[in-house]
């Protein structure tokens, strides 16, 4: 085996090394080849009743306009993070 | 003959790489949550395991009402934009001022807003079962961050809509 080869197997053998040592520092991705959403390993969403909103607002040309935009301000949601934040506190 | 063996080299490397730099997509890293999730919550207790399947199943029965409350709003807005529209023909009322005051666009960023929101998934990012009350917390705390988002995204588009009407 002349000088040259062992150079060659040299470098080969160090990137080879290299190679290994990236991949594992780095996170393993998971195969973009895979990618669609696994519904096995999935949550059962639960079926919800209905949410009673209230019925849809006719906008016409009668309609008063700053008056209807006044009536659109979202609820308070605050008494939800709280059920939630009791439930995960209880846990 | 060495430059030429040293560049084949060098070529093979630049093939081997990309598969260590695979490009990660949404649906990776929600699948490699949901294992990470399945795994560690399999080593908890069953009544951890079915109170943490409780406090998501209510997070998201939470934010399914309120998106769609949320979402029955913006559609009423756009409805009155509409009708301000046909009532000023010849004024184009959704790209007044700049277009980052145009009630249009706010109306279409807080309404995309809604349906994202509508579409998110919570998983749980458990550290340890003595910790599982703070996991769970903080996942509420990001819910309620989020949801807290969206709905000052719809309060604005309704100040914008509403200062653009205020005569009507």
């Amino acid at each position: 085996m002349n000088k040259f080869t062992k150079q060659i197997l040299g470098v080969v053998v160090v990137s080879v090394a290299i190679g290994f040592g990236i991949t594992l520092i780095l996170p393993n991705h998971p195969n973009p080849a895979n990618s669609e959403i696994d519904s096995s390993t999935l949550h059962e969403v639960p079926a919800f009743a209905p949410t009673p909103s209230p019925s849809p607002v006719a906008i016409d040309q009668k309609s008063n306009l700053s008056a209807e935009i006044a009536k659109l301000t979202p609820e308070d949601f605050s008494n939800d993070y709280k059920s939630l934040k009791t439930t995960a506190s209880s846990l | 003959m060495k430059l030429t063996a040293l560049f084949v080299i060098l070529i093979s490397l630049f093939i081997a790489v990309p598969q260590v730099f695979a490009r990660t997509t949404p649906a990776d890293i929600f699948n490699s949550e949901q294992q990470a999730y399945q795994q560690t919550v399999s080593h908890y207790s069953t009544a951890h395991q079915q109170a943490l399947k409780n406090l998501s199943d209510q997070i998201a029965m939470v934010n399914k009402s309120r998106t769609d409350q949320l979402n029955q709003i913006v559609e009423t807005q756009a409805a009155i934009l509409d009708e301000y529209n046909r009532r000023h023909p010849g004024q184009n009322a959704t790209t007044s001022t700049t277009d980052h005051e145009s009630p249009l666009y706010w109306l279409t960023y807080a309404h995309e807003a809604v349906a994202y929101q509508a579409g998110k998934i919570y998983i749980f990012d458990l550290t340890s079962e003595s910790n599982i009350e703070r996991d769970a917390t903080s996942t509420v705390n990001i819910f309620q961050s989020d949801l807290e988002s969206v709905r000052a995204k719809v309060v604005k588009s309704q100040g914008i809509i509403g200062s653009l009407v205020k005569n009507e």
